[in-house]
């Protein structure tokens, strides 16, 4: 009998095991990657106006992977996302000048006029990072975050569209 | 009362001397932006999202996002707005006007920004967020 010695067959076991193990990590991050991408994606779409269905209806989710862990990128391919985000100058191209109602209610003629922003995807961030964090984790409850926010309702209906 | 941390950012910037050099009085508010403004000037847009977190016995806590865009004639004239924009208006423990009351401003951080522009205009445009706390 050998006074030492190692046990090979041990220890690809060990490695198949943890492959497997590993496999199975892999597989859950992937889904909890997707559903909280999925529920930002619904986020943004619930806070875009309802008036621009194209633009609503184009976010949507994509998995990919970066440095062996599975990322959900959230986007849309409509040029004009950036302008209802962020806001801008529009100018008239075709004609001379633009031609849009007032506030005032009276037809207003201009070259070129700020469009205000109508932002959706930081205030969907803002509004929910803690509910996609929890999904990351693996905790969330919808029951118990629909509660907490219609607390916050009842504090601050100036900030949820209570008044 | 109903803070207006809109009100507190267009405060807190006309109080920098430095911005004020460049921009004059031309600090907008959305709603009361001239047909044809003079460039250069700043809009401050109506606050973007405005978090609750929490309250102890005498305060409410609050998280708010505020865009403000920096409008010029030259894209390295809105760089340099942006630029002292990001240097000069995060702060700490300021108190400032909110509608008919004040808020205790804990913090205004920069949260980013991005470059745009309309060359048939022409204007150039940098858009920077800001995150302010506060307690009102």
């Amino acid at each position: 009998m050998a006074g030492f010695s190692f046990d090979f067959s041990a220890l690809e076991q060990i490695e198949r095991d943890l492959g497997k193990l590993a496999a199975g990590v892999k597989k859950a991050e992937r889904v909890v990657v997707m559903l909280a991408g999925n529920e930002y994606k619904n986020d943004v779409q619930a806070l875009l106006p309802r008036k621009s269905t194209d633009l609503i209806r184009s976010v949507h989710v994509e998995p990919t992977e970066e440095g062996g862990h599975p990322v959900a990128l959230i986007g849309t391919n409509k040029v004009y996302a950036r302008q209802k985000e962020y806001g801008g100058v529009i100018s008239a191209k075709n004609k001379e000048y633009l031609r849009f109602k007032g506030e005032d209610g009276n037809w207003v003629f201009v070259k070129s006029v700020y469009q205000y922003p109508q932002p959706a995807w930081r205030p969907a961030w803002d509004r929910n990072l803690t509910k996609y964090k929890q999904m990351l984790n693996g905790v969330f409850d919808r029951n118990v975050w629909d509660a907490d926010l219609s607390t916050v309702a009842g504090l601050r209906p100036d900030i949820t569209g209570g008044i | 009362m109903t803070p207006d941390p809109a009100l507190a950012m267009q405060t807190r910037i006309k109080g920098i001397t430095e911005i004020i050099a460049l921009v004059s009085t031309r600090v907008y508010r959305v709603g009361s932006v001239p047909a044809t403004p003079q460039p250069p000037y700043l809009i401050i847009n109506a606050p973007i999202s405005d978090n609750e977190e929490g309250s102890t016995n005498t305060t409410d806590n609050s998280a708010a996002r505020v865009q403000v865009s920096a409008f010029a004639s030259t894209d390295p004239a809105a760089e340099v707005i942006s630029q002292l924009l990001k240097k000069k208006v995060p702060c700490h423990d300021v108190i400032l006007p909110s509608g008919t009351d004040f808020i205790r401003v804990e913090r205004i951080a920069n949260a980013g920004a991005s470059p745009d522009q309309n060359t048939d205009v022409p204007v150039y445009i940098r858009n920077r967020d800001f995150r302010i706390t506060y307690a009102y």
